[in-house]
């Protein structure tokens, strides 16, 4: 029973978000608010959720007829050095990005911490909610998933199959949900 | 429990036979135990002495064994076995001397011969805690699954929501599938259901309360202590008229919570009615309406102090659909409480700290430690951020 990423070499059941079509729907909110210049930050490449949703950003990019150039993207652990520098090219220079879209929760509070401070905060779209993103000084916009239903589908699933349940291996894919609040709201 | 792992530097070896191999403790200090270094040591003259001195330096590099202890304590290492297995025979104050080596090598027995040798084959603890999904637990859990894995251990982690019998069928549950160990955040309950396990020789080390009906190790913070240092931090910004809203008051940590607020404002001559006191598991409705008394009529209150971290979230967010900011400290660091528009004031645990000592007190009863249980207080600390230094609003008409 795999939750959250698929296990390569298994056939086995798999409860996942759609990452993809949630990460494609924060930068294209972003893109209906009058942003064409977003950079994207994420996890390390080669996790499954953080490949998906870099997928999904491409996709909407690709979609509204945007380039991206590389300085635009940066992958990696979320660490804060790494993401101060990201940060520091993405937005520094002649084009910066007037908007960002965060891969994940760790990487998003990473990001929101660089940006303290500083004068012009580009408008800023989160994957996955995080407890307390509503009272920030600008509360955060995130697309969310639900954990409690994956890990609670996952185990009915897992139950099912203890009680004997043979079918196919099954792939659930849940959706994911826009949380507007204000700082994916911010126009270019 | 398979014993042909990979080998992993920062991993105990586990339950090999290999009685001169130590296990790896876990530690993120300069650690004496890194390296796998072992060498013959003298025992008597300046080859001794000399040995003391490599041993100690060697400590650095090198895992200490029971020759090396032997060396530093300047006796034989039957000596050292038997100070190390709690058995007779051995004066006072060569035991101490023995001690005192091995606290300054930092050794450690092999924890998986021994147990083989008891019979204990399962390698594995248990941990019951309020909820996993709490930060502060999940910060606990985390680290009492690095101590287990560094003794070579699994740990398995069920959630007690505080419900004493979901408490108690865990730890059967637990017990049932032999783990070797319990590491527990009891309920308020009794707990002499598990005397008959402690008596077979599953230690139990309680963690963030104490428990009733049975004497073992515990971990706690100086919850009182903490909260009068928050309380103190208030009354010296000039505020008196301070509310409390903490958890439920049967849960150990909040009644310690509660009783260093109303110490503390006694001791500072400021009397406490009823309506500034807001007690239950935290719920947005009864902390709604509590705000609502406190920071209405004629003697608002003008700071707030909320007992645990999830308390203080819910408080927060009501102030803010209040749009209300009396001076606010909490008890218990959050994520992000440093980003929020007002950055919050905290009196911060450290639930890793806790997790971790709780795990290696676990882990030395496993190694064979007799001794009287104990009972750790940690520290709090203050973290002031903003929203305990709030300027006290000067007082009007209606707010004299």
């Amino acid at each position: 029973m795999c939750v959250d990423r698929p296990a390569s070499g298994l056939a086995v059941d798999t409860v996942l978000s759609d990452n993809l079509g949630g990460a494609r729907e924060g930068v294209e909110h972003l893109l209906r608010q009058g942003h064409r210049r977003i950079g994207y930050v994420g996890d390390a490449p080669d996790i499954y959720t953080a490949g998906e949703r870099l997928r999904g950003y491409h996709a909407a990019m690709d979609g509204a007829g945007c380039a991206v150039p590389d300085s635009w993207v940066s992958m990696g652990v979320p660490d804060p050095v790494r993401i101060r520098l990201a940060l520091d090219r993405m937005l520094g220079g002649p084009q910066p990005v007037s908007a960002l879209m965060c891969g994940n929760n760790r990487t998003t509070v990473a990001v929101l911490r660089e940006l303290t401070g500083l004068p012009r905060r580009p408008a800023l779209v989160g994957f996955d909610d995080f407890e307390l993103a509503d009272l920030l000084g600008v509360p955060v916009t995130v697309v969310a998933q639900d954990s409690s239903r994956m890990g609670r589908t996952a185990a009915q699933l897992l139950f099912a199959r203890l009680a004997g349940e043979r079918g196919q291996p099954q792939r659930i894919q849940l959706p994911t949900r826009l949380v507007p609040r204000g700082s994916g709201e911010q126009r270019p | 429990m398979s014993t042909d792992r990979a080998g992993s530097g920062d991993r105990a070896e586990g339950y090999t036979p290999a009685i001169t191999a130590a296990p790896q403790p876990f530690c993120r200090a300069p650690s004496p135990c890194a390296g796998t270094g072992r060498a013959e040591v003298p025992t008597s003259g300046k080859a001794a002495s000399d040995a003391r001195r490599d041993a100690t330096a060697r400590g650095a590099r090198g895992r200490p064994t029971i020759k090396d202890v032997a060396a530093v304590a300047g006796v034989g290492f039957k000596t050292v076995s038997r100070v190390v297995n709690g058995e007779p025979g051995v004066k006072e104050e060569t035991a101490e001397r023995v001690r005192k080596a091995i606290d300054q090598l930092g050794f450690r027995r092999n924890d998986g011969a021994r147990m083989l040798r008891q019979g204990r084959q399962t390698g594995s603890v248990g941990l019951i805690l309020e909820d996993v999904s709490d930060p502060f637990y999940s910060l606990l859990n985390r680290a009492v699954e690095e101590v287990a894995r560094a003794h070579g251990a699994l740990l398995f982690t069920g959630s007690s929501a505080e419900d004493p019998a979901r408490e108690r069928e865990l730890a059967m549950a637990f017990c049932s599938r032999r783990v070797d160990g319990l590491i527990v955040v009891p309920t308020a309950a009794d707990h002499g259901y598990l005397a008959p396990e402690v008596a077979a020789g599953t230690p139990v080390v309680c963690v963030d309360r104490p428990v009733s009906g049975l004497a073992v190790d515990t971990v706690v913070c100086d919850n009182a202590g903490g909260a009068r240092t928050a309380v103190e931090h208030l009354l010296r910004q000039g505020h008196r008229r301070i509310g409390y809203l903490g958890d439920a008051e049967d849960i150990f940590t909040a009644a310690e919570r509660l009783r260093g607020y109303r110490a503390t404002m006694a001791g500072a001559g400021s009397p406490v009615p009823d309506s500034w006191v807001s007690m239950g598991t935290p719920d947005p409705v009864r902390l709604r309406l509590a705000l609502e008394r406190m920071l209405s009529g004629r003697w608002p209150v003008t700071a707030l102090m909320c007992g645990n971290n999830r308390t203080t979230v819910f408080v927060l967010r009501e102030l803010a659909a209040l749009a209300r900011h009396p001076a606010l400290v909490g008890f218990d660091d959050f994520e992000l409480a440093d980003l929020l528009a007002v950055p919050v004031t905290v009196v911060a645990q450290d639930p890793a700290l806790m997790g971790r000592t709780a795990a290696e007190l676990l882990f030395r009863r496993l190694a064979g430690d007799r001794g009287a249980p104990q009972r750790i207080e940690l520290p709090t600390r203050l973290l002031p951020r903003g929203s305990g230094e709030l300027p006290l609003q000067a007082p009007t008409a209606a707010h004299p």
